[in-house]
């Protein structure tokens, strides 16, 4: 056995900790790096939602393809640009400093989660499983999903 | 950092309105579906790409605004 613990380095790195299973739903919190303060879910569409929300405040990554709407597209509004070579995330990260969280730890079970990229309208990336210590990879949020549940129908 | 507004509209949980939504998964692509969604109180019709596409334009229309932009019944554009 070795003690060499899966980690993931990113600037976008988001834990979501799931402290509950109820009404065939999750719930619990999500830490990231810029911020003492979690935020909390009470199902997988807010997770996801809040999730989706973050990577929209960072620009980071960058979405490959505009967001379609029932109704009349809105501009997205991102974070003005102080320096327009600084990404906005760097801004962010600038003036709220780093956390790690990757010691955080739902009661149910605790995902660390990189989203590298936002393509074809969806997410690809790693996800660890902090209590078995497995990282996966997962080519749309669905797949994320799945293997989120995977993990939580184990316990 | 500041209070997390997610969503475009700003109709909280409460204001929901009931919808129905017909839904056609024409492919299973990159590990996500594509296919075609009709919101049939409003007869309005979107592609989605994804299943994350799929559940932001349902979740999209039960939060969004209760008066629809009736000028904008066209497809919206694709690609960035």
């Amino acid at each position: 056995m070795s003690d060499n613990k899966q980690m993931l380095y990113a600037r976008n790195l988001i834990s979501v900790c799931v402290d509950g299973v109820e009404n065939g739903d999750y719930q619990g919190w999500i830490w990231h790096q810029y911020s003492d303060e979690p935020l909390e879910f009470e199902g997988f569409l807010q997770m996801l939602s809040i999730m989706e929300g973050l990577l929209d405040e960072w620009d980071f990554p960058q979405k490959a393809l505009a967001t379609r709407s029932f109704f009349k597209q809105e501009k997205p509004v991102y974070k003005k640009h102080v320096n327009p070579d600084e990404l906005v995330i760097d801004q962010v990260q600038k003036e709220n400093g780093v956390r790690n969280v990757q010691n955080k730890r739902g009661k149910r079970a605790t995902f660390i989660v990189q989203v590298s990229f936002r393509q074809r309208a969806t997410w690809q990336g790693h996800v660890i499983h902090a209590e078995s210590d497995e990282k996966k990879d997962y080519q749309s949020a669905m797949e994320l999903l799945r293997i989120m549940d995977e993990y939580l129908r184990e316990k | 950092m500041a209070k997390m507004d997610n969503d475009q509209g700003q109709i909280p949980y409460h204001g929901r309105k009931k919808g129905s939504f017909i839904v056609k998964v024409d492919y299973c692509e990159n590990e996500t579906w594509q296919g075609r969604v009709t919101w049939a109180e409003e007869n309005k019709s979107e592609h989605f790409r994804s299943a994350l596409e799929l559940i932001k334009l349902i979740d999209g229309a039960m939060h969004g605004k209760l008066s629809l932009h009736q000028d904008d019944d066209k497809e919206n554009a694709g690609t960035a």
